[in-house]
């Protein structure tokens, strides 16, 4: 009985471990609108290519927000570096929104995508 | 991303995984493994390491590295368990070196074994002269065992015809001052005794004893207190 509960508890161990380094996905799904991090890439896509920037700048907090909300949750099982680049990314692109300078904008956007896409892949 | 956070959580799961895979790989000793199992050892300790403080990269594959370098090596052990075949193919065999006195130079050439490193695990086995030796045997674990010439080998009970003892385990009757009566109940004795035989000594209470072991051959009480003079 002490050697299967051995067994038993060593196995569960190990298997959470296996599901939290993989829990990336899973975590950076949605629970609301606040922290819809694909939403907002949308939507600022959106207010760009309409040259909308008082709407791009609050959209842009937002995604900010949704963010930093996210990377609380992956930064266990995702590379250093690949927050990194968003978070350079998001800084870019709060610059182009700005001076309201659209191609750099929509620019930084897409790799922004680009890299959230690829995020723990 | 709070990186001391992560390193913590990442060590942490490094750590217990490290634990639960060397006790799955089993007891033995840094000294009973074999030059193989020791090169395994240093690299599952590496691997471990990078997944613990490498952010660069995630923990997942360094992981799954650790595991896989387990199971191989548990692989591995379990086959030269059950195959003497693959032990000797695995592991190799043990290398006479001195065989019934005689030095094998091919032998020690082969296994670039000096008269050197010879003389010296010699004398680490407190053997001084190799004209003694009638046998040394280099193990796979690259430890030499020997065997003496019988004139040079210690007398022994049997060889003076005296009579045996009875080999015995000396328990811990007292144990950083308290009284271990689960020993005391393996000698058939009860703390009563204790107390009267630690009193035979000039100890009143056996908070004073450091540690106390009871030899039932010699009926011997051996006190060391914490107050040594």
């Amino acid at each position: 009985m002490q050697k299967v509960s051995y067994y038993l508890i060593a196995t569960i161990v190990l298997f959470s471990f296996a599901f939290f380094m993989n829990s990336a996905d899973y975590l950076r799904k949605p629970t609301n609108e606040q922290n819809n991090l694909a939403l907002h890439v949308k939507n600022l896509d959106q207010n760009i290519l309409e040259e909308n920037w008082d709407e791009a700048e609050h959209n842009y907090i937002q995604l900010k927000k949704a963010w930093d909300e996210i990377v609380k949750k992956i930064q266990f099982s995702v590379e250093k570096d690949e927050i990194n680049y968003i978070n350079i990314n998001i800084a870019r692109l709060n610059a182009y929104i700005k001076v309201e300078d659209d191609d750099g904008a929509l620019a930084e956007l897409y790799e922004l995508e680009e890299h959230w896409n690829n995020l723990n892949r | 991303m709070d990186e001391s956070l992560v390193v913590i959580v990442r060590s942490l799961i490094a750590f217990v995984t490290l634990f639960i895979f060397s006790r799955l790989l089993g007891k033995q000793q840094i000294s009973q493994l074999t030059l193989f199992e020791y090169i395994l050892g240093i690299t599952i300790g590496s691997i471990a390491a990078t997944l613990s403080v490498d952010l660069t990269s995630r923990a997942w594959p360094h992981w799954v590295g650790l595991a896989t370098w387990t199971f191989v090596v548990f692989a591995l052990q379990f086959t030269t368990v059950k195959s003497s075949a693959a032990k000797k193919y695995l592991v190799g065999r043990p290398t006479i070196l001195i065989n019934n006195g005689v030095l094998l130079e091919d032998e020690m050439n082969q296994v670039r074994f000096t008269l050197t490193d010879l003389l010296e695990q010699l004398r680490d086995k407190n053997v001084f002269d190799i004209s003694q030796v009638a046998y040394a045997v280099l193990e796979t674990s690259g430890h030499l065992s020997i065997l003496l010439k019988s004139e040079y080998q210690p007398v022994t009970r049997q060889d003076m015809q005296v009579a045996p003892q009875k080999a015995v385990l000396s328990p811990q009757v007292v144990f950083n001052g308290q009284v271990v009566e689960q020993n005391l109940t393996f000698l058939n004795k009860d703390p009563a005794w204790l107390i009267d035989r630690l009193k035979a000594q000039g100890i009143n209470d056996p908070a004073q004893v450091f540690v106390a072991t009871y030899n039932e051959t010699d009926d011997n009480l051996y006190v060391d207190k914490y107050k040594d003079n």
